[in-house]
């Protein structure tokens, strides 16, 4: 009798722990897709409405799928063709086939499709791992730096780093705004996250903010040149110094794919100190201002000689 | 009048005396010139040199254009631009003149960040012990576009 209720208690206890282990994710937003993507995927504001009611579903267990949302996939998918018509690539004539594939010249579809490969697949070359490829068919000098990077080499052994387009959304092709560094990049830059070093998005901030400086920097040498030749001096080595300086301001946009900050601070640095050369050749030393003398305390004589007097009379009168 | 009587009438003219004499030394010519102050410190205030711009002028003749619609857009415009990165007339005057680096140290932030039962609740807050291990805010938030998940 005794062996038995044990072996029930077992028995229902078994029973108990498979219902756990197999029990579904009550939170089904925790490790999503969205955890990344709501601030990685390519957005216009209609996008980004579209993800807000995603991680809505998300969060109440409802997953969206495409038999509900077929004619917004549509509308979306005319929203890519309409940001590439704004982008810079359709004002150069890049056109679809240039990234997608396929022979646009063909008469028939199923001719124009033949060598065209779906993005999931990885032979195709919009595939996440073979934009950088695609994109250096035009962007080599930034290709070559890129494959410099840790990012790339990231990107080739564990098939997970930021490409191209994670900061040039794709089909506009804009550049990530600076102030949106610490959302984008802070998805693994950060103290939470312990795959990348957290200080990384501030620090890529503030190398932008040295590229600023160093611009305005040239800008003034450059005036203060043209009012040095003015004045009849001889400019030609602190101009030698202030091409020097624009020739490492154009490397600056191509040498950022390395990721590496401190060579890029390093180059900036450099530029830097050939503009204060060649403003130290054009500058004349700087006049000493004259400082004004301290304005003297008005009454406050008075007040103590006052004083004085009246104890000296105190003191007569006592005696 | 009794002696001591007088004594202390004379004390007491020789203090009005002494008083009204020392009120002609010490009060200012100006004094009562336009109310009960130093008519002259109209003139002495007006001459202080002002050290703050205003946000608009960072955002005028294509400076800092960016940065400066992107705060005026966000949760932070109504925090000034020189409540962090300091008096900027100088600079606006001579763009040349540097601005002193902004003030992001945590304690800065936790000003109006960190927890006190006296704020409204919805008021973003945190609790400087478990959030952040003690690095400063601004590795993570931006705070000309604050983000809070």
């Amino acid at each position: 009798m005794r062996m038995i209720s044990f072996d029930k208690i077992l028995i229902v206890f078994l029973i108990l722990t498979g219902i756990l282990v197999f029990l579904p994710d009550v939170n089904a937003s925790e490790n999503s897709c969205v955890d990344c993507h709501k601030t990685l995927t390519p957005f216009i504001e209609e996008q980004k409405r579209f993800n807000q009611i995603r991680i809505q579903h998300l969060e109440r267990n409802a997953e969206c799928s495409l038999e509900c949302h077929e004619d917004r996939v549509r509308q979306l998918a005319t929203a890519n063709f309409q940001q590439w018509a704004e982008s810079v690539h359709a004002l150069k004539g890049v056109t679809c086939e240039a990234c997608h594939g396929g022979d646009p010249k063909q008469a028939t579809k199923e001719k124009a499709h033949i060598d065209f490969k779906n993005i999931t697949d990885p032979e195709s070359p919009v595939y996440y791992t073979n934009v950088p490829k695609t994109c250096g068919k035009c962007h080599s000098q930034e290709l070559d730096n890129f494959e410099n990077s840790t990012h790339f080499r990231k990107l080739e052994s564990l098939q997970l780093a930021p490409t191209c387009t994670t900061c040039h959304h794709p089909h506009t092709f804009t550049v990530l705004n600076p102030e949106d560094f610490r959302n984008s990049c802070g998805n693994c830059h950060s103290i939470y996250k312990k795959v990348a070093p957290y200080d990384i998005p501030l620090k890529a901030e503030d190398m932008l903010r040295k590229v600023n400086k160093l611009k305005f920097n040239i800008d003034n040498a450059r005036q203060d040149i043209f009012w040095a030749k003015k004045n009849g001096t001889d400019v030609a080595q602190a101009e030698k110094y202030t091409d020097n300086a624009l020739k490492t301001l154009g490397e600056l946009a191509p040498m950022w794919h390395e990721f590496n900050l401190t060579h890029f601070e390093d180059v900036i640095d450099s530029a830097n100190s050939e503009i204060k050369d060649a403003e130290d050749l054009v500058k004349s030393a700087p006049v000493p201002t004259e400082t004004a003398a301290a304005p003297g305390v008005p009454g406050f004589i008075g007040i103590t000689g006052l004083i004085s007097l009246m104890a000296v009379f105190y003191i007569l009168r006592k005696k | 009048m009794q002696p001591h009587l007088k004594r202390a009438f004379t004390i007491l003219a020789l203090i009005i005396i002494a008083f009204i004499f020392v009120r002609s030394l010490v009060v200012p010519e100006s004094f009562g010139q336009y109310g009960w102050y130093r008519g002259d410190s109209v003139k002495e205030i007006r001459n202080l040199t002002v050290n703050y711009r205003g946000s608009a002028s960072c955002g005028e003749e294509n400076c800092h254009e960016n940065i400066y619609t992107v705060w005026a857009k966000d949760r932070h415009k109504t925090v000034n631009c020189e409540t962090c990165h300091g008096p900027a007339q100088k600079h606006v005057l001579d763009a040349r003149e540097p601005l002193m680096p902004a003030n992001d140290s945590r304690d800065y932030c936790g000003k109006c960040h960190f927890k006190r039962i006296s704020r409204p609740e919805a008021f973003p807050q945190i609790d400087p012990g478990a959030h952040g291990e003690d690095l400063r805010c601004v590795y993570c938030h931006n705070p000309h576009k604050p983000w809070f998940d």
